[in-house]
C-alpha cells in the first residue's frame, strides 16, 4: 500500500471542490487529479501547506502511512 | 522547443524518404553496374572492395541473374540501414510532436544502436557473397572467395555500441523526466 491519499474526503469535508482545490493552491487540476488518485511519485512540501492552509487541516489528515500486505508484494 | 519541432519535421521527411530511396537506390546501382565505367564508381559512390576487384579485371561483365542475387545479398545490411532509418523517423517525429524523454524516444536509440553494429556484422558475408557471385562465370580455378572486414566496420561497430550506452543515459534521463511529471 504505501502512502494512502486521503483528499477526497477532506473535500468532501470541507465541501469544497477539486477545481476550487486546484486553483486556491496553484496548480492544475490534471496534478490535483494525479495527486487525488495516488498516482503522484512525489509532493512539494509548499503544496502540501498550500493545501493544509486551505482546507484547515494536518498532512496527516490527507496522507496516511498502510503497511504492505505480503499478498500485495 | 521551436528549435527542436521545426527542424525534426524535416528530419523526419529525409528519413522516411531515405527508407524508400535506399533500398531503390541499391537496385539501381546493382542493375547498372558496369565493367565499362559505372556512374556510381566515378562519383566514388561506390563499395571500395568492388571498385577494386573490378579494375583489377578479375570479374567479367555481369549477367541479369548476377545482378538480381547481388542486390538480394545488398538487402542483407540494406535492412538493417533501412531498420537504421525507421527508427531515425520515428525518433523525429516524436522530437516534433514535443515528445524528448518518452519510453519510445529511448526504444529508437536503442534500434539506431542496435541497427549499427548489425549492419557492421551483415556486411561481412554481403561482401563475401558479391564477390562469390561476381565471380561465379569466371573460368575454373578463377572463383573468388573472399572474407573481408574493413577498419570502418569496427569503427561504426562501436559507434553503435556507443549509441546503445547514450540510449541508457536517455532512459535515465525519461526516469527523471517521468518523476517530473508526476510530482505535484
Amino acid at each position: 500500500m504505501g502512502i494512502v491519499v486521503n483528499l477526497d474526503i477532506m473535500l468532501a469535508k470541507k465541501k469544497v471542490s477539486s477545481k476550487e482545490l486546484a486553483e486556491a493552491v496553484g496548480i492544475t487540476p490534471q496534478n490535483l487529479s494525479i495527486l487525488k488518485t495516488g498516482k503522484a511519485k512525489a509532493i512539494r512540501f509548499s503544496t502540501l501547506d498550500a493545501i493544509c492552509q486551505y482546507l484547515e487541516c494536518q498532512p496527516g489528515d490527507i496522507l496516511e502511512h498502510r503497511e504492505k500486505r505480503e499478498d500485495q508484494d | 522547443m521551436n528549435n527542436i519541432v521545426k527542424p525534426s519535421r524535416r528530419f523526419a521527411l529525409l528519413f522516411k524518404a531515405l527508407l524508400y530511396l535506399y533500398p531503390a537506390w541499391i537496385f539501381i546501382f546493382w542493375m547498372s553496374l558496369s565493367l565499362d565505367g559505372n556512374i556510381w564508381m566515378s562519383i566514388g559512390f561506390s563499395p571500395g572492395y568492388l571498385t577494386d576487384f573490378l579494375s583489377e579485371g578479375q570479374v567479367m561483365e555481369p549477367e541479369l541473374w548476377q545482378r538480381i542475387l547481388c542486390f538480394v545479398s545488398a538487402l542483407l545490411p540494406g535492412c538493417a540501414v533501412m531498420y537504421i532509418y525507421s527508427a531515425l523517423a520515428r525518433l523525429f517525429t516524436l522530437y516534433s510532436k514535443g515528445a524528448i524523454f518518452e519510453q519510445e524516444n529511448v526504444s529508437c536509440y536503442r534500434a539506431v544502436g542496435w541497427g549499427l553494429i548489425w549492419q557492421q556484422i551483415l556486411i561481412i558475408p554481403y561482401r563475401t557473397l558479391t564477390i562469390l557471385i561476381m565471380t561465379l562465370t569466371n573460368p575454373e580455378g578463377q572463383k573468388i572467395l573472399s572474407v573481408t572486414i574493413d577498419g570502418m566496420d569496427i569503427y561504426l561497430a562501436i559507434v553503435g555500441v556507443m549509441i546503445l550506452l547514450v540510449s541508457r543515459i536517455m532512459d535515465e534521463g525519461r526516469k527523471i523526466h517521468e518523476e517530473q511529471a508526476l510530482t505535484v
